[in-house]
This record gives structure tokens, sequence and C-alpha cells, in this order.
């Protein structure tokens, strides 16, 4: 562990040179004192999707510019309370508008699925809101990937989750296709449960426009509308829709439901319209029209209506599917729990469990606040938070947690309403952040009161028999011998192991087959085996490479644990490095694991002979998947350890032993050695601070190195991926000198046959957070070294 | 399909270090990203996340008042981030500043008489030193503890933005308001101050 940078740097605005050790330590005091409170671990896990979910209710949503239409606008607040009663809203014309609104900005919610409410056209909430889709660069690389494809379908849409829902995994594949006025619309899958419907399709159309469902709804057996869900994900092309079932054939008290009678739902999917709009004139680079505008051979009179890019327009259709589906389960309970505070009553209404989520209606005595917050704790779980919409006459809150399993203990549920600034202070500020000293703000203190907190504790009864979910599907079971390969995603064309490979630092021994594949087995219960596949070793690093398959090897729900160990039997032991692994592709999951080459000289320069120890892992709870909080849970079925003996070739490398000292300001950093190997270059530094006397410090301060040049021939290397490793070790009392190493790796494989000079070129930043001003000014150095590496 | 790794299931850590070497322009970029997707603020909430924390349980009377102030501070930030102009304002000012009104406001709707509640009792544990040496610390620190409830509030704001979250002067310039020739000058003689008062502690511990 590297020790905290050193004071006099940290601090140096505060100190002179004329401080001494005593104002050091005030500093050191001064810090520890004002740094002992740490944030609660749930704030850095749980609060960050909160506050995701936050994003997506304030209408941060990623959304192309280019695909933007002109969407309402928002009032930039929590929730917005609907104009319309509820009841009100849910009639046929408004749903019909809305969802004409809806439809029209369905969007690829990058990060999210925000989507209008249908019964709220400014509501930007998300109710019944699925697993996260993913984020960030997965979500760049998913997004380019659909685009890249003349019409992306449902199987590209469901690339966003690494995980995925249970809507998805469960309910009943179907390939049902009608073609109206020029628009083919093909339902792919369906789903339901006491929390939901989900309906996924495909939508193709003429070239030449964009499309996407316009107008649509879903009535039951009687002809009667199921209230819009608020979730909607899609993408021109296709899409996931959803509906709640809470009046489903009149049964709004879910007695079907619970008393396990409701086996199947039968629906109406129908659509009436499609929602087209015109490609850009000048196609961007990530967007690629299909043909010209104007060119669909039914629609050139609604086509030729369009405005200009990003104008819609609607093209009447008449799509009607009759669904049947299996029906996965869930609970419906009336607590009917009333609280008091802040001089009014609030009552929990109902509460839906389902697998796909859990949902709560809430009344009051008066109008409900547009804002609020709300925790759940079910059981001994952590706290959860909802997303929810706000009605007059009602709040609904959504949580995607399944929690089945907590059913039977006893639930709290805190709610409370808020009108702070910053959040809902756009009344006189807009969309800046509320000042509340200035005048204006003052003037509406009032509006800060806060309501509540209201405190419902209650128990939902057990899952029975009757309203459990479903049996979870067969799990896919690979023809023994076969090698699976992702068909599609980062990983198309590889195995999980390969995939594995590929992603990691060591990407090459994938790319160029290196290191010797194996087939070293042991069976760790009846039901899982554990097969080492692949070994390889240079002068850096020992890689294994192996995979776990077996019932219930499904997606992401096996983890390895623990630290493996590699001995050589000489008194050489090291532990692992680092491991990674992606989801089971084929029911097999590959997990790469690496480890230093310390010390593990071959007898046989050509292999190494060393026992590989203390594999293990986990399979968490079966039918759940792996998340970063289960990943931590010691719950699920431990696996292992097990051992191997392992012969394994080394793959020649080139060494250089250099020894260079080069010493700036009195520092000196000595390069000792450059490994080139097929992996990429790695070069060991030393730097040696000389201990100052009467100073009891152990350790090196932290070295920032910052930045760091690679260059061959001349030529700047930078952007290679790379990697700086920084260590300290304790001098013993005979020496004179503080020691900090440092291993800065390059990983690209091409570097292995390339000749001629290396340079290093490396600053010390003094404070990186101030690397803003000139480079030189907040650094020392440079260090320079310039070195050549033999060949093998 | 995504990569991970043992320990937090994070993705593939590999960076390119001519970013590493621009730290603050990595952060511009991040700031930037965020501003057109909501994911790319992750990282700059994990960074700040523990100094925003520390900054406000100085000023809250409770660890869940400071996590939710905390959580209410962030989801200000990203509300306002459009607006968010990096010229002349480092970005870890302005969310400071959010950090600060929002400490303000609460304290305004609670009606709180209570300022600060800094300084929480319990201290980090000190490794790798003998009981003896332990216990001088421990003491000593009681009484930097004791040096610094005697200060004004302004003081201990200042103090807090230095060390609780890292803030530097021109940084904290930017969030309370002031020149950062005032701050500098007030840092460095309430750094004189406790430093003159610490030195008789000390001596006499």
């Amino acid at each position: 562990m590297m020790p905290e940078k050193s004071n006099r740097y940290k601090y140096a605005d505060l100190l002179d040179k004329n401080s001494g050790p005593e104002a050091e330590r005030l500093m050191a005091d001064l810090e520890k004192l004002f740094t002992t409170a740490e944030p609660p671990t749930y704030l850095a896990e749980l609060q960050l999707s909160s506050l995701r979910e936050g994003a997506e209710k304030l209408g941060l949503s990623k959304i192309e510019p280019a695909r933007l239409p002109q969407l309402p606008s928002s009032n930039g607040r929590f929730f917005s309370r609907p104009r319309f009663s509820l009841a009100k809203a849910l009639t046929l014309s408004l749903v019909a508008a809305a969802l004409v609104v809806a439809t029209v900005i369905i969007l690829l919610a990058l990060n999210s699925d925000a989507q209008p409410s249908p019964a709220n056209g400014n509501s930007i909430a998300t109710p019944n809101k699925p697993p996260t889709p993913a984020t960030g660069d997965k979500m760049d690389a998913i997004i380019a990937e659909c685009k890249n494809k003349a019409l992306p379908d449902y199987d590209c849409l469901l690339k966003m989750y690494s995980t995925p829902p249970v809507w998805v995994t469960q309910g009943r594949d179907l390939n049902l296709n009608q073609t109206s006025n020029g628009f083919t619309l093909t339902i792919r899958h369906v789903y339901a449960d006491a929390n939901a419907i989900f309906i996924g399709y495909d939508l193709k159309g003429p070239a030449g426009v964009r499309y996407s469902l316009g107008d649509f709804s879903l009535s039951d057996s009687s002809g009667q509308k199921l209230n819009p869900a608020g979730f909607g994900l899609g993408y021109e092309g296709a899409g996931i829709t959803g509906f709640n079932l809470d009046n489903l054939d009149g049964d709004t008290k879910g007695q079907r439901i619970q008393n396990g009678t409701l086996k199947e739902v039968k629906v109406r999917f129908g659509v009436s319209q499609i929602s087209i709009r015109e490609n850009p004139p000048t196609p961007t680079p990530d967007l690629k029209p299909t043909s010209t505008p104007g060119s669909g051979p039914k629609n050139a009179v609604a086509i030729a209506s369009l405005a200009g890019p990003n104008s819609f327009t609607m093209v009447p259709v008449a799509l009607n599917f009759d669904l049947t589906m299996p029906f996965n389960g869930g609970l419906v309970s009336f607590p009917a729990q009333a609280a008091n505070a802040s001089n009014r009553t609030v009552t929990l209404q109902k509460v839906i469990v389902a697998p796909s989520g859990t949902r709560m209606l809430l009344s009051s005595t008066d109008s409900t606040s547009m804002s609020f917050r709300a925790t759940l704790t079910a059981g001994s779980g952590p706290p959860l938070f909802p997303n929810g919409r706000t009605y007059p006459e009602q709040t609904e809150l959504s949580f995607t947690e399944n929690l089945m399993a907590k059913t039977g203990g006893e639930w709290v549920l805190t709610y409370s309403e808020e009108k702070q600034p910053g959040i809902d202070c756009s009344y006189n500020t807009g969309s800046k952040i509320c000042q509340v000293e200035t005048p204006e703000d003052a003037k509406n203190n009032a509006r800060y009161t806060s309501g509540g907190p209201w405190t419902f504790r209650f128990t939902i009864p057990p899952v029975t028999a009757a309203n459990s979910p479903l049996p979870a599907s067969v799990p896919f079971t690979p023809t023994p011998g076969a090698e699976v390969t992702a068909t599609s995603g980062k990983c198309a064309g590889y195995t999980s192991l390969g995939c594995a490979f590929w992603t990691s630092e060591f990407k090459a021994i994938q790319d160029k087959g290196l290191g010797q594949k194996v087939s070293l087995s042991a069976a760790v219960n009846p039901s899982l085996n554990l097969n080492i596949e692949r070994v390889y070793a240079d002068a850096n690093y020992v890689v294994v490479g192996y995979t776990v398959s077996g019932q219930g090897i499904t997606g992401l729900n096996f983890i390895p644990s623990g630290t493996a160990t590699l001995n050589d039997g000489k008194g050489n032991q090291v532990a692992e490095t680092g491991s990674q692994f992606v989801e089971a592709i084929g029911g097999k999951l590959g997990v790469v694991v690496w480890f230093k080459n310390a010390g593990f000289k071959p007898d046989n320069p050509k292999e190494l002979k060393l026992h590989l120890e203390d594999l293990r892992g986990q399979l968490v709870t079966p039918g759940s998947q792996l998340t970063p909080t289960t990943a931590k849970a010691s719950t699920g079925l431990q696996f292992g350890p097990v051992a191997f003996d392992l012969t394994i070739p080394v793959t020649a490398s080139r060494i250089a032993v250099l020894n260079q000292e080069v010493t700036v300001g009195g520092v000196k950093v000595k390069l000792e050695q450059a490994i080139l190997t097929p992996v990429g270059l790695k070069l060991y530094l030393r730097k040696y601070v000389a201990k100052t006397p009467g100073r009891t410090e152990a350790y090196l301060p932290n070295w920032n190195l910052n930045p760091i040049l690679l260059s061959l021939n001349g030529k700047d290397l930078t952007g290679i991926p790379s990697r700086a490793q920084i260590y300290n070790t304790p001098p013993s009392a005979q020496q004179q000198e503080l020691e900090g190493v440092a291993e800065i790796e390059f990983f690209d494989p091409s570097l292995f046959t390339q000749q001629g000079q290396w340079s290093l070129l490396f600053r010390e930043a003094l404070d990186p957070k101030a690397a803003s001003t000139p480079v030189s000014a907040n650094s020392t150095g440079p260090w320079t070294f310039n070195f050549t590496i033999p060949q093998s | 399909m995504e990569p991970y790794r043992k320990s937090q299931l994070q993705p593939f850590p590999l960076q390119n270090l001519a970013k590493e070497a621009a730290p603050a322009n990595e952060e511009l970029d991040l700031v930037q990203a965020a501003r057109r997707d909501p994911a790319a603020f992750e990282p700059l909430y994990s960074y700040y996340l523990s100094p925003v924390y520390r900054y406000l349980r100085l000023r809250c009377g409770s660890d869940e008042e400071a996590a939710d102030l905390t959580q209410q501070v962030f989801l200000r930030a990203l509300a306002a981030l459009p607006d968010y102009r990096p010229q002349g304002l480092p970005f870890s000012a302005w969310l400071f500043r959010i950090a600060r009104n929002a400490a303000i406001d609460a304290h305004r709707r609670q009606r709180s008489t209570v300022a600060w509640n800094f300084l929480p009792e319990a201290l980090h544990p000190i490794s790798s030193q003998d009981p003896e040496s332990m216990t001088l610390q421990q003491e000593r620190l009681e009484n930097l503890r004791d040096l610094l409830a005697k200060l004004s509030q302004d003081k201990r704001e200042l103090l807090a933005l230095r060390f609780a979250s890292g803030l530097t002067a021109p940084e904290i310039a930017a969030v309370v308001g002031k020149s950062e020739a005032a701050v500098k000058k007030q840092l460095t003689r309430l750094i004189a101050h406790l430093k003159e008062q610490y030195r008789e502690q000390f001596n006499d511990a």
C-alpha cells in the first residue's frame, strides 16, 4: 500500500522553507482530524444508481442531437404533476395524444430508459424501470454496432443489458408479424407478471425515413386498455414497451394473482399510427440513412409532408396482435396503512411484488408534493430507492428490485415530501441552481418546508406456490466438446475464455495463440467442473486461463474468489496479481488469472513447473445474476479450493539489464531492467531518497510519475495501453536511503519485434491536482533514459 | 459483454498515460462528457464523494443528514452541469459552492442552532507506532480539536475546505466568495496561530 503524499508537498502553500517537522506534524494532525468522517458505504454503492435514476428523472439522459425531436419543454423538476386526475389521464383521448408524443420521442436512452410517461407529457419519471442498461463505452459500442446495421433489431437492443432482465430471460419468444401501409411489425418477445407486461418488437418500414410506433395500446379481453407502465426502450426498428395490469380483466384486487389462478395473460396489442421522421439532409458520420428521403413505396404522401429534418408526421396503420403469454407470478397486497405527519394522512394502499419489480401506491388526504423521497428497507436488506410518479390523488413508487424473496418479513417504507431549492426551485431561477441567499429566494422561503416523514411498517404475506415465479428457463447446454462462441456483442466470435483474454492486458495471448492449450479438469462438485485451458509464461508474467462449466452457469452468476497462488516447490511463492472474466458463453465462464513471474527460474529454461493452488469461486444464488452487491455477498455455492500441477512453456523474452542511474535535483532514479515480451514492455525503476536525519518515516513519499513518455527511434509511443504501478519498500535500519519502485508497462504485442533506441522520459508531479499549470512549474525532473533491448 | 475484475467488478483498468499526464484536463474531459452523458458523471462522483461528504459532515448534526445532503449536492450538480462553464471556475470550486449553499439552505430549513458539529470523536487508529506514541498522538489530536473548537465558524470552514476537502486556496476563494489573496492570508495566519498554540500544547504534552 502506498503511503499518502508527503505533507510538505501537499500543503506547500501553508508551509515555508523554515517549517520544520512540527509544522508538518500539525498538517498531518489537521488532516487526520478533518478526514475522519467517511461516507457510508451505501452512499458509494447504492446512491450512485440512485443518482443515475435522479439524472433520468431530471431529464439528463443522453440524447443524440441528430435524433432529437422537438421535446415538450421540461420544467426540470423531479416529478411533474399531471394536470389531470389519474382517471382522466387514462381516458382514451389523452392516452392517445400522450402516446403520440411519447412514441415520437422514443429514444434510445443510452444509459437509461427515460421516456415520457404516457400519462404525463412532462413527466420523465420511469416507473417499472428494468435493470439498469449498460453505460459508457460499452453502451457506445452497442449503439455503434446497432447503427451500423441497416436496421437495428430487438436482439441488438437487448445487448445494452449485460445481465438480461427477467422479462428477457422469462416469458415467451414469438415471431408474429403483420404488415400495414408499408410497415411490418414483428412481436419478438412477451412477458407478464403481477407488476407489468413487457412486449419486445421489431419494426420495419420504407427506406429513407426513421420511424417508431406512434399510437399503440394494450387491451384485455374485454377491450379495457391497460395503463402504460411508463417504461419504454426504443430504437428505430425495435423497441420494448411496458404496461401495468392493475385492471386486467376487471380484477382490480388482483384476486387471480393472489390465488394463483392467473396462469396466462391474453391481451391485444394494437398499433394505429406509426410516427415517421425525415432523415437529416446531411448524414452525420454516425447515422447512415439507407436511401434518399421520399423513396418509400406507399408513404410518399406522408413523407412528402415532412417539414424538414427531425420533423415528424403520422402514418395510419392497422396492426393488431392477439398475444398469450405465461404469467410469471407475483403478489398483490393491500396494507391500507395510514400514517400521520405534517397535519396530513398518507395511506399505503397497495403493494405489488413481482419478479420484474415492486410497486407501491400511496394516497393522501391532500395533494401530494411534486418532489419527494422514499426509502424502503425490505427485511435485513440495504435501503432501496424508488422511481415514482405523483398524481393529485396518489403517488406511485416503483422499485426495480425483485423482492419476492423478501416477502414474509417486515418492510419499512419512509416517505417524505420536499420542496427544496435546487431541485424544485425552477419557479424562479429556471434551470439554474437556486441561490438561496437571493432576495428572490428569501421571498419564497415558505416553499422550502417539507412534509412528513410518513413511515409505514408492514408485512407482505410470503410468496406461496400459488404466486411463485415459473421455474427458471432450462439453461443452454452446449454440445459436449463443442466450443461455443458469442454470436454478437463485444465478445462476438470468442469463447468466454477467449474474450476474457482479449479484453485483458493479455490480449496478445488470445490474438496470437501464445502459450499452450491444455485441458486439466477438476470436478469441484457434482455439477461444476473447472478446466485449465491455457497457460502462458514469460519473463514478466505467468498467466493461466480456465473455465468453469456445469449446471447453472449462465450469464454472470459465477465469480472467482479468494487469492490463487503459484509456487515452484523451491520456496518461491507468489499470489495472483489480478484476474479478469466475462459472462458465460455456452454454459462456460472463462477466467484469466495472472501472476508476476517473480523468481521462478526454470531448471529447463524452456518451461516452468509450478503448483497452482487455492483457485476458488462462488456461484451466486441460483436464478440470480452477479452484481457488485452480490459479488460481495457470502451467500451462494462456494467452489474450491482447487489445485493443479502445471508445466508451462516459457516464451522467450528480450531482457536488458540496464541499471542506468540518472540524478536530477538530487533525486537518483535507476532504470534497472527493460523486459520486452510478446505481451508488451515492462520497465523496472527504482528511486532513492536520502533519509532525513532525525526523521522516522519508513516509506518514501508517494511517487507521482507524470507525464511518462516512451518513444522508439524518436517516434512517440504515447497512447499505447499502459499502466504504472508504484511500490515502496521499507528500508533496513542500515540503509540510508528510502526506496520506491515503479513498474511501467506498455501493453502492445507489436513492440516485441521492434529494434532501435528506446527513450523513457518522466517527470515527478508535485501536486497532480495543479497540473493545469505548466508542467515544469509543478513537477521535478525530467529523468530521461535511453536504452536498447537486445534480441532474445 | 463487459470484462470484470474480481475485486470490484471494475472494467479493464488500463489507462492511457497521456491522459494521466494531465489530470486537470482529464477532469475537464470528464465534466464535458458528463454534460453530454450523465453516466460519465460517475468518476466525478466517486472522486468527490468523500471530500464533499467530509465537508458536509462537519456542517451537519449526524452522519445520516450529511449523507442525505451529499446526495442532494450531487443531484443538484448533475442538474446544473449543463450550465457549468469551466472558464475561471474549477469544477471542484463549483461543486463545493453547491455543497456550501446546500448546507446553508439545510440549516435555514431546519432552523438549526447547531452550526458545526465538526470533528467527530472517533479517530483513526494509528498503526505502526508503539502504545506510548499512540497515546501521545491521541492527546495531541484532542488538544488540537479543542483549539479548533475555539475558532470562528468562518475560520473552521476555511480549514475544512483545505483539509477535509483538499481544495487549494484559489478553489476555496471561489467557494467562499473571497479573493485568493485574502484566503491565502487568512489560512497562513490561521496556521501560524494554530502552530503557536499547538507548540505550546505539544511542549506541554
